[in-house]
């Protein structure tokens, strides 16, 4: 397999004929253990970007290798099912499903990965919520409105985590969090992807959290927009 | 398993909409439900009601009345007919067997029908089931009465208790009475006193009593010695603990449910009917006759309200009717249950498909309603669709939530709104068995229930398309931004 998590050669996007947004990349790669924060304004093409990495978007022009294999023109189910299987991500805000239990929250991450499935323990939501200092015992029955923001961030990394998907990717996850309470979580972030090799796109508005990544970009660094 | 949690808490997370949507549905449902089953009911014991009888024979009139009036014990009583009349009919060889019926009175609400022990015999219902009894057995004497299963759990009779008949089809009717010679004076005038006369204007129905004054003939009847103890004044407290005691009519027989109107029925042999209206005339009592002198009397009937026969060969029908309408002696007219059944379904098809179509309107119009809660809280819920667009569902499997979603809805309804029907049978039951005839027997889920729950539940789906198109394309638009 290859070492290159995601590569994006030469790629292409425009909205449809009528609104001039386009975006392009000439190169991305993102491999085993890395580490990303990608920074920059908003409108200068994050959600964008990301939206292409995970195929919800697709590209007029250029290649996405998600681990070796090329997406742009396979289906749309196809996709689903890569980024059920190899992806996690975290949100900028409301990630849990607020009316069903913290437990069912987490395992929705690999409801949909029979892949996931296989690689999850059934102790996997215990093991992580203890690794993300969530208190297992207090929590896991909790329905997810009713736990804080800091916690409800947390609960949407075990989410991503679980089954251990090779990319995880994170919008601006601390943007609704306190200075303190977004250090802890990056920190936490780091601690439980240490054990494998997972790569991490973080993207962010500003990057004060950059000093634990490895590679801290500006959106511009990646992406030429073009929003005439 | 996660996703089916999934939906379930999804659908309690919305659970106010969803409950108005599925009482609104429940609601729908359960009035089809209804309706189908009363129609079936009425149309299934009309035709239990009236098997083997080939010819109904009555005083000329309206087909539908005679049948209705004389089968069902439903409506006024028809004219009624002379007793040389039964005789005459029941000399035409083309009969099998023929049972005079005599209506016009009842017994706290239930109707009585005077006949005669062949009416146990020769009658059947439901396509040819015999009437049995469940205790006792049929009249051996002119005051027997036997009861249909209905008269006997509602009022609580059994065996051998005593009974008091009513002149007329109200239950304010006056009570017809009997005492004994040997009843003093002064008792006498204070049962007179008790009688109540006021009321009687409205039993002009009883104009076939007018004759009776002139038939007291006065043949001996020696058998008829022994019924001195069946004379009874009433049920009336103000006669409790009086020396003779209150004599009527006294129960011999209960009959099995049959789930007809004979349940509803009091039977009195025809003797009976002629004893208790001597010394009437027309809806009025005019002598006050004592048992002895009424067991004096000759106690053959002197009219009839119609007569049930069979023939030997059914074929043979329209020459019988020709017979009947020929009869010069009276104007009289035979009457075919089944045709005449069949021209009142042919009336009331019509009546019945507005009915069905109109409920199936409201179940429309209910679905709508869940066509319009689903489409208004998809907005609220594209957050949701984000999140499980970004664990791997796809576009199909999320609109698949939803058609879930509907089965979910749709199949609540259905149980409630048949959980709602029971109730209100239950409530209602009573109620239509004794004033329309209509028994409601079973509940249990017939074929036409099923097609219509089938129906509903892919009506659902169908209704489902709308918003699942509009949440498909929100999904693909929105992708793994979150709309808040």
């Amino acid at each position: 397999m290859s070492k290159n998590l995601i590569s994006v050669e030469n790629l292409n996007y425009s909205l449809g004929n009528n609104t001039k947004f386009s975006l392009k990349i000439n190169k991305f790669i993102l491999k085993k253990s890395d580490s990303f924060l990608i920074y920059g304004d908003s409108g200068a093409g994050k959600s964008t970007f990301l939206n292409l990495l995970s195929g919800t978007l697709r590209p007029q022009e250029g290649a996405i290798n998600i681990l070796g294999k090329n997406i742009v023109d396979s289906s749309s189910a196809v996709k689903d099912k890569i980024r059920g299987d190899h992806f996690g991500i975290v949100f900028q805000t409301f990630n849990l499903l607020p009316y069903i239990t913290v437990k069912n929250n987490i395992l929705l991450g690999k409801a949909y990965s029979n892949r996931k499935q296989l690689l999850s323990s059934n102790d996997e939501v215990k093991i992580l919520m203890d690794k993300l200092s969530l208190n297992y015992k207090d929590l896991v029955d909790r329905k997810a409105y009713e736990l804080s923001i800091g916690q409800q961030q947390r609960v949407a990394v075990a989410r991503a985590l679980i089954g251990k998907p090779e990319i995880i990717i994170a919008d601006e996850p601390t943007s609704a969090l306190d200075q303190d309470n977004q250090k802890e979580f990056i920190n936490l972030l780091f601690k439980s992807l240490d054990e494998n090799e997972q790569g991490l796109i973080m993207v962010s508005h500003d990057k004060k959290l950059s000093n634990k990544f490895k590679i801290v970009k500006n959106i511009t660094e990646i992406c030429e927009v073009n929003n005439d | 398993m996660i996703k089916f949690t999934l939906v379930f808490q999804s659908l309690l997370n919305r659970w106010l909409s969803c409950l108005l949507i599925i009482l609104t549905l429940a609601c729908s449902i359960s009035l089809y439900f209804t309706v189908s089953r009363i129609q079936e009911s009425v149309k299934s014991s009309f035709k239990n009601t009236v098997s083997g009888v080939d010819s109904v024979v009555a005083a000329r009139g309206g087909n539908l009345q005679i049948l209705l009036n004389s089968v069902f014990l439903i409506g006024e009583p028809s004219a009624p007919i002379q007793w040389n009349t039964y005789k005459d009919i029941t000399d035409n060889k083309k009969i099998k067997w023929a049972v005079p019926i005599s209506l016009g009175d009842s017994h706290k609400g239930f109707r009585v029908i005077g006949t005669t022990n062949n009416y146990f015999k020769e009658i059947k219902y439901s396509s040819g089931k015999n009437i049995e009894f469940l205790l006792g057995n049929s009249f051996n004497d002119v005051f027997d009465v036997v009861i249909g299963s209905v008269v006997a759990s509602k009022l609580n009779y059994d065996i051998g208790e005593e009974v008091a008949i009513t002149h007329g089809l109200s239950e304010v009717g006056e009570v017809h009475t009997f005492h004994s010679e040997d009843m003093s004076p002064e008792e006498h005038a204070k049962y007179e006193d008790h009688d109540d006369h006021e009321d009687h204007a409205k039993h002009e129905e009883h104009d076939d009593h007018e004759d009776h004054a002139k038939h007291e003939e006065h043949d001996d009847h020696e058998d008829h010695a022994k019924h001195e103890d069946h004379a009874k004044h009433e049920k009336d407290d103000d006669h409790a603990g009086h020396d003779h005691e209150n004599l009527g009519f006294k129960i011999t027989g209960i009959l099995k449910s049959t789930g007809t109107p004979i349940d509803n029925a009091v039977f009195v042999s025809l003797a009976g009917i002629e004893a208790m209206h001597t010394g009437w005339i027309g809806n009025q009592k005019v002598i006050d006759v004592s048992v002895e002198q009424i067991m004096k009397n000759e106690l053959e009937p002197k009219t009839i309200s119609a007569i049930f026969l069979s023939l030997n060969n059914r074929t043979q029908i329209f020459q019988f009717q020709r017979d009947v309408l020929n009869y010069k002696k009276e104007a009289i007219s035979s009457v075919m249950p089944g045709i005449t059944l069949s021209r009142l379904w042919m009336l009331t098809g019509n009546v019945d498909k507005a009915f069905k179509i109109i409920t199936f309107f409201i179940i429309i119009i209910a679905l709508l309603g869940m066509i319009a809660m689903t489409i208004a809280g998809l907005n609220s819920r594209r957050r949701e669709m984000a999140i499980l667009r970004s664990v791997g569902a796809s576009p199909t499997n999320i609109v698949s939530l939803l058609l879930v979603e509907s089965i979910i809805i749709s199949i609540i309804s259905c149980i409630a709104g048949y959980i709602l029907m029971i109730v209100i049978f239950s409530l209602g039951k009573d109620y239509l068995q004794n004033n329309y005839g209509i028994f409601i027997d079973s509940f249990s889920i017939k074929n036409y229930d099923l097609q219509i729950i089938i129906t509903i539940i892919f009506a659902a789906l169908v209704a489902t398309i709308v918003p699942a198109i509009q949440i498909y394309k929100n999904t693909l638009r929105d992708g793994l931004s979150v709309k808040s």
